[in-house]
């Protein structure tokens, strides 16, 4: 009864949002003067609303079929020096495939025993803050965005495309004077409780007939205090000094026969006491257990190389509490360089870094339950790849040294061309893989656990019709080899994104990526235990109509063996004023591994519509 | 729980048509009081057109800082979200720097602000350097100036301040023929300042 009720309504309040959203009538929304100052509300608000079909041959059963709703509402006020937001967050959960017919009563078990921890109906205030700014001073109470120098010790952000926004909740003082700047930070971490592509929920999980898991909580009181400071800001030589502590907590109490104490006023920010801490950390990946983890470093920054380009260097240290599984080898140091040189039509850009069981500050987070949540982490040290790679596995940064060069060359006033190179040695891309310190290989299979990575590409980027039409091109290759000279991983592809201009407000836009892939043990075929090789990819076509319009059609294609080979869907995006709009999308996507810069989460696949309004003012 | 999903609902909806009653108004005013309020300066606090633009300070990619009140009050300003592996960002920016060179005289100012985190924040320098950019850049690795201006962190996006300090437009993505009503903002601002100057 719910469900129908719940998905007339969605629709209907879909169809008026749509109706508001035309007429043209001038209303005005006044807020009254404050103390004889003005207050400023800016408001963004975010919904969305998709229809999951059923999974196709080779798809999870239980990634399908539902239909959710999910809104996210930003409000901003401004008055005076202070600033006060929140973002309230909501999901509704319909059709799910536990409230399925099942003829096996296991595939229901199964079902809801995933489901306690998916699909979750919720409403809760994901971000608040109060920031109060003043000249050389900006101090914030709630929850804050925050990094230091190039992400090796700190960083918490916002990563849309991959579903991740972590911020620290509790204080953040910036303070600057002169060459001099201060920050202080202190709180807890708090990530988006909900993954809309898996809609996987980080809530204490609800209680299920049999599940032998118990109602054990999925992520962590990650208490986080941390300082930089800064010398020589707007001077020739940048230095900053930064540290971070990492103190892992449990986010309840246990009761004495282990059941979790959910009482709100029991432990509203976790518990730090030894019984609790060891009961949840437990639940963790070994990896993740440490209590305390310290990362600190230096950098040193020349921003302006006599106006030819600048120097970054940054070096940094951790320090993973000696109670942690990896006891005498919890050390990890790492150094990470950047200089760009530019001078007439060239620009070079080379990364370098090499990091030796340095590992990102992950986040407290049970992945055996919560997988969608896996990549979460508190630092992100640079990984110097494409923004597209997705093929560094497992922890390909842990334990690395390499570089990577991009050379432009600008032919002429519209066209320029590039080429990058890069060669990496990890020791830590397959599971069983590790270092130490110094960064020697911890594993007994040495050579089978060392990786030399080696990638290129080039491209062209190319404007004509007056600047109105635009041709990114680029062709792009990557050969992991193992130290026994077995080939791990392979690729060949090719790149395009081309927006040819027709006449008035009308463009055409082709886009596409197309790979041919090879990975050890992947894609095994008939009785071969070897991987072969298969082709992936996908084309858009546009129609583009400014400033109001975008249609779109694409396909998706995997010879990968147990998917679907195609999926084909469709889009339009219709912007009802130049900053609100809504799109609509139907149709299928391939699931799989995607990264944003090296940083990568499994989704999966999606069938299904889906409508994203998004109004701002 | 049904009833906990209907009170979620009804809320929903209330709070989906109250922003887009209110969006509409916005769209309104962003030609109507926008434009009276970049002349004559509105007085009071109009939600949309006419909020004031909240200052901020960032550096940029050759190591200066720069104070976004060093603008608000004298120039026009346009802040430009963009990062590095935004195509369509590298698309507009031939338009906009043909429009910063023609209005540059007249006391207008472009802002880009780079959204890179770490992993691609390296690329900046040079992807400003191979863009020709005739106009600062800035980093917001901690997306401080992106949580004022621009939660969802869409790119491009591009928000237009007057010379009385408040925003009078926001644009999102960029499409060719996109610039051509930018540019009619931009000259909508302009005009202002020009009229304002303008002898008695």
């Amino acid at each position: 009864m719910a469900i129908g009720r719940t998905s007339r309504n969605s629709l209907a309040a879909l169809c008026g949002v749509v109706l508001l959203a035309i007429p043209r009538a001038a209303l005005a929304v006044d807020l009254p003067k404050v103390d004889d100052s003005p207050v400023t509300l800016d408001v963004t608000e975010t919904t969305i609303v998709a229809q999951h079909f059923n999974a196709r041959e080779g798809e999870v059963a239980t990634d399908q079929g539902y239909f959710a709703w999910l809104n996210r509402l930003n409000l901003v006020l401004g008055w005076k020096k202070l600033t006060f937001g929140t973002r309230i967050d909501s999901s509704v959960y319909t059709l799910r495939p536990e409230d399925g017919d099942f003829s096996d009563p296991q595939l229901k078990s199964n079902a809801q025993k995933d489901g306690a921890t998916r699909y979750r109906n919720s409403l809760y205030p994901a971000k608040v803050y109060l920031t109060y700014k003043t000249e050389g001073l900006e101090v914030t109470a709630g929850d804050a965005y925050v990094q230091f120098g190039r992400g090796l010790v700190l960083s918490m952000r916002k990563v849309d495309e991959l579903g991740i926004d972590t911020t620290l909740r509790g204080a953040k003082i910036v303070a600057n004077k002169d060459v001099f700047g201060l920050t202080l930070i202190g709180g807890i971490a708090n990530v988006a409780r909900v993954d809309e592509p898996s809609g996987r929920a980080l809530f204490l999980p609800n209680a299920v007939n049999n599940d032998l898991r118990g109602v054990s909580p999925l992520f962590g009181s990650d208490r986080i205090v941390g300082a930089s400071i800064t010398a020589g800001r707007g001077q020739p030589v940048v230095l900053s000094t930064n540290g971070v502590l990492l103190t892992r907590c449990a986010p309840y109490s246990y009761n004495a026969n282990g059941t979790v104490n959910d009482s709100t006023l029991d432990a509203p920010v976790g518990t730090c006491s030894d019984a609790d801490r060891s009961t949840f950390l437990a639940t963790l990946l070994p990896r993740n257990r440490s209590r305390q983890t310290v990362n600190a470093s230096q950098t040193l920054e020349i921003p302006n190389l006599w106006g030819h380009g600048n120097f970054y260097l940054e070096g940094a240290v951790q320090k993973r509490d000696p109670d942690s599984p990896t006891q005498g080898n919890s050390g990890g140091n790492a150094l990470y360089a950047s200089l760009v040189s530019s001078g007439g039509p060239l620009t070079n850009t080379v990364e370098m870094k090499s990091y030796r069981n340095f590992n990102p500050l992950a986040a407290s987070v049970n992945v055996s339950r919560a997988s969608a949540f896996a990549n979460i982490a508190y630092s992100a040290p640079p990984t110097a790849e494409p923004v597209i790679a997705d093929s560094m596995f497992y922890d390909f940064n842990a334990c690395v040294t390499g570089a990577r060069d991009r050379l432009d060359y600008r032919l002429t006033d519209t066209m320029l061309v590039y080429g990058t190179f890069g060669y990496f040695v990890s020791k830590s891309e397959q599971p069983t893989g590790s270092c130490d310190a110094l960064g020697r290989s911890k594993a007994t299979d040495k050579d089978g656990t060392t990786d030399f990575v080696t990638d290129g590409s080039v491209g062209t980027e190319w404007r004509f019709d007056d600047d109105k039409s635009i041709a990114f091109l680029n062709l792009n290759g990557r050969h992991d080899v193992k130290a026994t000279g077995d080939t791990y991983y392979d690729e060949l592809a090719f790149q395009y994104s081309i927006t040819k201009y027709i006449s008035g407000p009308y463009s055409l836009e082709f886009a596409g990526r197309h790979r041919l892939r090879k990975q050890a043990d992947e894609n095994i075929r008939g009785d071969s235990f070897v991987g072969s090789p298969w082709r992936q990819g996908e084309h858009m076509t546009a129609l583009k109509v400014a400033p109001k319009w975008i249609l779109s059609q694409g396909i998706e294609y995997t010879t990968q063996v147990g998917l679907p080979t195609y999926y084909f869907n469709g889009g339009i995006l219709y912007k009802f004023t130049s900053q609100s709009n809504i799109r609509l999308y139907a149709g299928q996507n391939r699931g799989g591994l995607r990264c944003v810069s090296g940083i990568c989460r499994v989704f999966p696949a999606f069938s299904g519509a889906r409508a994203e309004l998004t109004i701002r003012f | 729980m049904k009833k906990a999903i209907r009170l979620h609902t009804f809320a929903t909806v209330a709070a989906l048509c109250a922003a887009t009653v209110v969006a509409c108004a916005r769209q309104e005013g962003a030609t109507q009081g926008g434009q009276a309020g970049a002349t004559t300066g509105v007085s009071g606090a109009t939600v949309g057109a006419g909020a004031p633009a909240s200052d901020f300070n960032a550096r940029d990619i050759e190591g200066k800082n720069i104070k976004l009140s060093t603008y608000l009050g004298k120039q026009v300003v346009l802040l430009n979200f963009c990062a590095t592996w935004c195509e369509p960002c590298v698309a507009e920016f031939p338009h906009l720097r043909k429009l910063y060179d023609a209005n540059k005289a007249k006391g207008f100012v472009v802002l880009a602000i780079a959204m890179d985190g770490p992993e691609t924040v390296a690329n900046v320098p040079a992807f400003a350097k191979r863009n020709q950019l005739n106009f600062p850049m800035l980093t917001d690795e901690d997306s401080r100036i992106a949580s004022l201006y621009n939660p969802k962190k869409s790119a491009p996006l591009s928000v237009l301040i007057d010379k009385s300090g408040k925003v009078v437009s926001i644009r999102e993505g960029y499409n060719p023929g996109d610039e051509e009503f930018l540019a009619k903002d931009v000259a909508k601002a302009i005009d202002g300042i020009a009229r304002e100057n303008a002898p008695q």
